[in-house]
């Protein structure tokens, strides 16, 4: 069951405006400034000063805990970072315009993946100890991104960054495929007839739909951009094409929609939905035709999950030994957790999945299923377990560490300011004694989710249910290992 | 004898599993399993003896010495508290416990620093895994300056990953059971 959020009148009006992305945008910006002013000139110490705060506590609890998981790339509709170099290229703040600013280059079909994105999520959880920590270290990531947000938008045509650039597009993407909520067409057919049509016409302007009948048709293959012209992907009056470079006639999955709204503005049909869904639904669809998935999503889910328990003994376990690795006492010391943490996301982790899928395939006896493509559907069922494992590690982060945003809001520089009058907030856990339950009922929820995946992904994948079932238990058998590893850290 | 026994159960084993109703019984009887282990292992930690146990925990930057302590539900704990650099907090998730060592900033001689001390007196009358915080601002890592107490049995963990196990048995069991309604495959 889906609801069509576009049903709603205010919400359709709201999203339809030119100016909605830069009233999205805009409040962000000005917390994002903050976020490096402080960064910069306010007191150095982590719990007193706004960048840290709202960064690494707020920002990301928020993503992990709501954004994602309830609204899939919502955060990619606020995000300031690309702001700059989308409004210099697009040569306005709020209009369309035709000229565009900058080289537009068409980005590089051999990167057309996220391998960057996922070297550079790892690069910044090497140095995640200093980030989250120091405050001036955090306002120069941030002015990196900014930077890079800036660079590609003039070097490259449209979201380039925010698609191919960003190390958080990397996993928001992944993790949005279980969200409950998507951005679709509601009629294929009507797509299928607009792409014929213009192909046919080769005409730029769209055919009025009285003016033809509509006829049901087969399955299509998918066209190329410069052959349909359908102004969700050239764009027209109304609005930009697709900046994300989907199709949103052949889209369907989450992974690439930036939720962006401009096929909603440029459809002349009407025959864009926001829905709201029970998710989950993208980690089985068939791959279409453009791109078939490779092993760079496989490696970001081995990644995250790797990470996530890393993560959770670094920071909020009990070893001095690794806190001081990662607070780079001596280079040394951080270059061995370094080195763990990158083969653990690329090799471990990885060398371990396969041993149960070569397993799974051994079980199945389904000979003629390539292992390669066992391997790639398989790691999908790594996207519940892995979200619901930063959830986890995300409740540690918000209770915690939680009250100190009361604080920070009325003094963000630790200059001695009380704007608000809450500058004396006394540090306070939430909800401590509950915490671990709330953890335990959070990972056991992500193994029910990810089996689910797994046996879903096996009927897809095996020829007979038999297969399917043989195959699906050593996955099953990993998953729950891995959940009873999760729960041994945060309540072994 | 346990020949003669293991036949008896297998065969009662081999008519559950072919009959539907049977299947449904197999379910509860995986369900009921987990819930009597839970509560064997809950009926264990209130039997078991409380004791006095006193521990001296040292604060630096940005750890714990030692970093995890072990008690058994019921037990009378103390803990001394010192820091070995500059002002630590200690605060006890769960328990509420929340004590400050403040160090005197004047106080150079390491002599001194080691013999300043709080003590913490409470009974771990809470079972399961609680972090123990540093509750005062010492620096960089503060916010992950933490420790475990362990009050024994840990029936958290017990209890999660038998479930963690149940779940995918009754998982396999309800779609090995309900093999032939499933959608279809690929």
């Amino acid at each position: 069951m889906k609801i069509d959020l576009l049903k709603i009148p205010i919400i359709k009006r709201l999203l339809k405006l030119r100016s909605f992305q830069f009233i999205a945008i805009y409040p962000n910006l000005v917390i994002f400034i903050l976020i490096i002013l402080t960064g910069l000139y306010g007191i150095q110490i982590g719990n007193k000063n706004f960048s840290i705060m709202m960064v690494w506590i707020l920002w990301w609890s928020a993503l992990m805990m709501l954004m994602v998981p309830f609204f899939s790339r919502l955060w990619c509709i606020i995000c300031p970072l690309p702001g700059f170099g989308e409004w210099a290229h697009r040569r306005t703040l709020t209009e369309k315009k035709e000229k565009r600013f900058g080289l537009s280059w068409s980005w590089p079909k051999r990167l057309d993946n996220i391998w960057i994105q996922n070297i550079a999520f790892l690069a910044f959880a090497s140095f995640q100890g200093i980030l989250i920590t120091r405050p001036w270290a955090t306002a120069y990531l941030m002015l990196l991104l900014f930077a890079l947000g800036f660079l590609f938008a003039l070097l490259f045509k449209d979201r380039a960054f925010c698609r191919y650039v960003c190390p958080v597009s990397g996993f928001i993407g992944l993790y949005s495929n279980f969200s409950t909520l998507e951005l679709r067409i509601k009629d294929k057919d009507i797509c299928m007839e607009d792409i014929r049509i213009t192909a046919e016409t080769k005409r730029t302007s769209l055919v009025p739909r009285g003016m033809r009948t509509v006829e049901k048709l087969r399955e299509a293959k998918p066209v190329s951009w410069d052959e349909s012209h359908v102004t969700c992907i050239a764009g027209n009056k109304d609005g930009y094409g697709c900046p994300w470079f989907e199709y949103p006639h052949i889209m369907n999955r989450n992974a690439y929609c930036g939720l962006c709204m401009e096929c909603i503005k440029t459809c002349p049909y009407d025959n864009i939905a926001l829905n709201i869904r029970m998710g989950g639904e993208d980690l089985f669809v068939k791959p279409w035709g453009r791109i078939e998935r490779g092993f760079d999503e496989a490696w970001k889910s081995f990644i995250m999950v790797t990470l996530a328990f890393l993560y959770g003994l670094v920071f909020m376990g009990p070893y001095a030994p690794l806190k001081d690795m990662a607070n780079m006492v001596s280079l040394g010391e951080w270059s061995i957790l370094t080195i763990i943490l990158w083969a653990s996301s690329l090799l471990v982790t990885p060398a371990v999945f396969f041993l149960f899928v070569a397993l799974s395939k051994a079980l199945s006896g389904a000979k003629e299923i390539p292992l390669k493509r066992l391997f790639i559907n398989y790691s999908y069922t790594l996207v519940p377990i892995g979200l619901l494992a930063w959830i986890a590690f995300s409740i540690a982060i918000l209770f915690v560490n939680g009250s100190y945003l009361v604080s920070v809001v009325s003094d963000p520089f630790g200059w001695g300011w009380n704007l608000l009058g809450s500058k004396h907030y006394p540090w306070q856990p939430f909800y401590s004694g509950l915490m671990p339950y709330a953890q335990i009922f959070i990972l056991l929820s992500g193994l029910y989710f990810s089996i689910k995946a797994a046996y879903k992904i096996s009927i897809r994948t095996f020829p007979t249910r038999n297969q399917a079932l043989k195959g699906f238990i050593p996955i099953m058998a990993m998953l729950t290992a891995l959940t009873i590893i999760l729960l041994w850290l945060w309540v072994g | 004898m346990g020949g003669y026994l293991g036949e008896m159960w297998k065969g009662r084993l081999e008519r559950l599993q072919r009959s539907s109703a049977g299947k449904k019984k197999l379910i509860f009887y995986i369900f009921l399993f987990a819930v009597v282990l839970v509560i064997a292992g809950m009926l264990h930690s209130a039997s078991a003896k409380s004791t006095s146990k006193e521990f001296t925990i040292t604060a630096s930057q940005f750890a714990y010495d030692p970093p995890i302590i072990r008690v058994n539900l019921g037990d009378n704990v103390t803990i001394r508290l010192r820091s070995a650099d500059v002002s630590h907090g200690l605060f006890i998730d769960g328990y509420g416990i929340n004590v400050k060592l403040i160090m005197n900033e004047t106080e150079v001689d390491a002599y001194v620093r080691v013999l300043r001390e709080k003590v913490i007196e409470f009974t771990a009358d809470k079972q399961g895994v609680y972090r123990f915080r540093c509750s005062v601002t010492c620096g960089y890592f503060h916010p992950f300056m933490s420790g475990k107490l362990i009050v024994e049995p840990n029936s958290q963990f017990l209890l999660s990953s038998i479930l963690a196990v149940s779940i995918s048995a009754v998982f396999v069991t309800y779609t090995w059971k309900n093999h032939d309604r499933l959608e279809e495959g690929p």
